[in-house]
């Protein structure tokens, strides 16, 4: 039998027993905030390798890797929101009413742009938008597309993902809604077919992006543009007797675990100016192995420029040296190398963290190797129609329309590839001339890497690291990526 | 801020409620059982919410991470040995496998007798809880923290241009050659496993300390009395008697030294031949979706704990025993 006070203590030693508890989950939730920024930290700094689908903001986009990319916070939903902008009334539209929901990755001013950009459109046609815009957008549309309620429009993390969202049939075929021929003319060629799977065209380019400019500071560097690359070389040989002590290249490779992404883009620019669009396409694809001769060279060329007598600080710099700063010795006293390799988003680093002022630095784009394989590499927003309604079809003739697409260019931070789109539309220099390099482009390629698997993606960083340090391993390190390339990666 | 309140009210009072209305519920039901298997039965049924957690979160997972090692990457059919194979025979993974016992091997050694060392030498001097706390401090600092901190103190520039790590800092105002610290190899892999003997030497060093105080003045007064130097006592009587300490000690840093993975990552991510096996895991499945391969990893890295647990709990047992 039980007493009346085994009952009180042992109601005693529960009480004890629930604060305990208690105190344990309280300590619990109050450790939690703490440790998180350290656990996320990594995670944010490699969006790239953990979203297959995208991996390219991470890489070329030093925005993305702060850690409010995985902040879910960074989610917004808005009704048309009262933004301001000059957008002029658009024309030819007619008034079809009703909804149309868009999902996409843009938030704060840059989903101002695209909202104003649909300004004119909805007033135009009555649609009214549902814009739903979050930095992890990638997931999100997975997890619609799985759940059978996407959104009716949505951009689409890549040409890859895009394709298997058209094979799934989840994406509808823009043939029939806009007039691809047109489209294709207003274009740099093979920048519509990047929209392409299955022959259909399934996607449209918002925006792009143009990569492989090569930077330098003209009270250095005074030798002009050089017309291909091996002029490049010999203008770089001149310009080097008056700068003694400077190297012709800077690299840096590190980016902590996405290392080595900065080399991807020069074996890309390689590919495409030696071989060709159709090598380079066939590249992701598998159909160009990457033991073959053309993207052996294309890694031999890199190899030359990051020789030691070729580059700044030698290989071992060159790994050890993060991106943000691999432009720095520009800028130096005296300077430490010539050119760098880098997409447009550099010269905020070159600001912030070179010491540079505006004027300190100027571009020219990658030069040719063969002038018959002429081209540029850049990459872009596409967006795809999950819903075939009247206003979904109505809202992606828009989209690729020279005005819609002037407005987000006036506002800074796009580049159209719609050659109808003005010059003047440029808010800088800088994105005018990208544009320019866009419009007159023979050939339009979309970043390699991005296109690849994630498995065959993180090891060509990897071995951008260990070829730079060590470029007698190459024959094992191509074998090696098409192994991983032909097990699916 | 409601939500919150509701939360916290929910653990304040569901969860002590329920806990409490478990066992006075069982407290009923074993009225129903005759009073001589009560005292069979009774434990059982108190430990029975542990049992099903320790279940649904330890046991269960370890069952089908095992099932996912043998299965291929969609999780669906049975492919044998496939991803061990894979592991035993991938250049990468076998790196990753040789470094984990580099990192055993040297994180165990440095961390154990830099702790040991360290709690021997201050035990007598004026300053000790000071010094001592030195030395322990790291030990709150996280291991992503660690990895950063050390990044900088790692930092090569090339030559000619100013240090701005302090390591190399120190090299070149000695008059040396900067040394690119993270990016050669083999070095690299043990400039890691300093950052993590770092973190862990003050951990060791408690222990022991707290391990050596314990041990009777007595007994080593005794033997100085009979002419015994100090080198003589601490060979023959003070590690003798600290070896099981150690010995519990060395375990806890070999299952850290396999487990190693945070540093790792935000120091090199495994480049230049610094990857470590559980870095590897994480790739295999976060990076390249390959369940069943990282699957693979994490019973291989578990099968390598076991044979040190078993020792462990064979020691504890020896030790209950002798009492």
């Amino acid at each position: 039998m039980i007493s009346r006070n085994d009952w009180r203590l042992r109601l005693g030693v529960l009480a004890v027993a629930g604060v305990l508890v208690v105190g344990a989950c309280g300590g619990g939730a109050t450790q939690a905030p703490a440790s998180q920024p350290a656990a996320s930290q990594p995670a944010a700094s490699q969006p790239a390798a953990s979203q297959p689908a995208a991996s390219q903001p991470a890489a070329s986009q030093p925005a993305a890797s702060e850690p409010a990319a995985s902040e879910p916070a960074a989610s917004a939903e808005v009704t048309p929101a009262p933004v301001a902008c000059d957008a002029a009334p658009a024309t030819g539209l007619t008034q079809i009413g009703g909804k149309v929901s868009i999902l996409a990755v843009w938030t704060g001013s840059e989903q101002d742009s695209f909202m104003c950009m649909l300004k004119p459109f909805m007033d135009a046609t009555g649609i009214q938008v549902d814009y739903q815009g979050d930095r992890n957008e990638a997931a999100l549309l997975q997890t619609a597309i799985q759940g059978g309620s996407p959104p009716d429009v949505a951009g689409l993390p890549g040409p890859g993902v895009m394709a298997d969202f058209a094979s799934q049939g989840a994406l509808k075929p823009l043939d029939d809604v806009i007039d691809v021929a047109a489209y294709k003319a207003d274009s740099p060629p093979g920048f519509v077919d990047i929209g392409a799977a299955d022959g259909k065209q399934i996607g449209i380019f918002i925006k792009a992006s143009v990569k492989g400019l090569i930077w330098f500071d003209p009270n250095v560097y005074k030798g002009g543009i050089p017309t291909n690359w091996d002029d490049l070389q010999t203008k770089a040989t001149a310009a080097l007797a008056d700068v003694p002590g400077a190297k012709t290249w800077c690299v840096g490779l590190e980016s902590g675990a996405a290392s080595g992404w900065p080399g991807t883009d020069w074996i890309e620019d390689f590919v495409l100016r030696q071989s060709g669009p159709e090598v380079y396409n066939g590249w992701p694809k598998g159909t160009t192995k990457w033991s073959s001769p053309e993207i052996k060279a294309a890694w031999e060329a890199y190899g030359q420029v990051v020789s030691p007598d070729a580059v700044y600080g030698g290989p071992t710099t060159v790994v050890a040296t993060a991106f943000q700063d691999g432009g720095n010795p520009l800028f130096t006293t005296p300077p430490g190398c010539l050119f760098h390799h880098q997409a447009s988003f550099i010269t905020d680093f070159f600001v912030k963290q070179g010491g540079a002022k505006p004027g300190d630095y100027d571009f020219f784009p990658f030069p040719d190797i063969k002038p018959e394989f002429s081209g540029v590499e850049g990459g872009g927003d596409l967006f795809g129609m999950f819903n075939d309604t009247p206003q979904s079809r109505a809202l992606m003739q828009y989209l690729i329309t020279p005005q819609a697409q002037e407005i987000w260019v006036k506002r800074g931070g796009a580049i159209s590839g719609s050659k109808s789109v003005s010059m003047d539309a440029y808010p800088d220099d800088i994105s005018k001339r990208s544009a320019d390099i866009l419009a007159n482009a023979k050939n339009f390629v979309f970043d390699a890497s991005d296109l690849m698997s994630n498995a065959v993606n993180t090891k060509f960083w990897s071995s951008i690291l260990e070829f730079t340090k060590d470029q007698t391993k190459l024959d094992s390190i191509l074998t090696e990526l098409d192994s991983i390339q032909s097990s699916g990666g | 801020m409601d939500s919150k309140i509701i939360q916290f009210l929910i653990v304040l009072v569901f969860v002590p409620s329920v806990i409490v209305g478990y066992i006075l519920l069982i407290e009923r039901v074993l009225k129903l059982v005759p009073t001589k298997s009560q005292a069979r039965v009774r434990p059982w049924l108190w430990l029975a919410p542990a049992l099903i957690f320790l279940f649904i979160f330890l046991i269960y997972p370890t069952i089908n991470t095992f099932v996912l090692s043998f299965q291929d990457r969609a999780s669906k059919n049975f492919i044998g040995l496939d991803n061990y194979a894979f592991f035993f025979t991938n250049g990468d993974t076998l790196t990753s496998l040789r470094n984990s016992l580099l990192w055993l091997v040297f994180l165990t050694f440095i961390a154990v007798g830099g702790g040991l060392l360290a709690a021997i030498l201050f035990d007598r001097v004026r300053y000790e809880a000071f010094a001592k706390s030195l030395i322990f401090m790291p030990l709150a600092i996280s291991f992503v923290g660690a990895g950063v901190i050390w990044k900088f103190m790692f930092e090569y520039r090339p030559p000619g241009a100013p240090q701005i790590g302090t390591l190399n800092a120190a090299v070149t105002s000695l008059g040396g050659e900067p040394i690119a610290w993270l990016q050669n190899a083999p070095m690299n892999t043990f400039m890691l496993i300093i950052v993590a003997a770092w973190i862990w030497t003050g951990f060791a060093m408690v222990i022991l300390s707290a391990a050596l105080k314990s041990i009777s003045t007595e007994l080593l007064e005794a033997a100085r009395v009979d002419g015994a130097t100090e080198l003589q006592v601490f060979r023959n009587i003070t590690f003798p008697l600290l070896l099981p300490t150690i010995a519990v000690v060395s375990t806890t840093m070999i299952i850290t030294a396999l487990k190693a993975f945070d540093i790792v990552y935000v120091m090199t991510n495994g480049a230049f031949d610094t990857e470590v096996v559980a870095n590897r895991m994480y790739k295999e499945l976060f990076n390249f979706g390959q369940p069943g391969r990282a699957s693979a990893i994490a019973i291989i890295l578990l099968l390598c704990t076991v044979p040190f647990m078993i020792y462990n709990i064979r020691r504890f047992r020896d030790q209950e025993a002798m009492r």
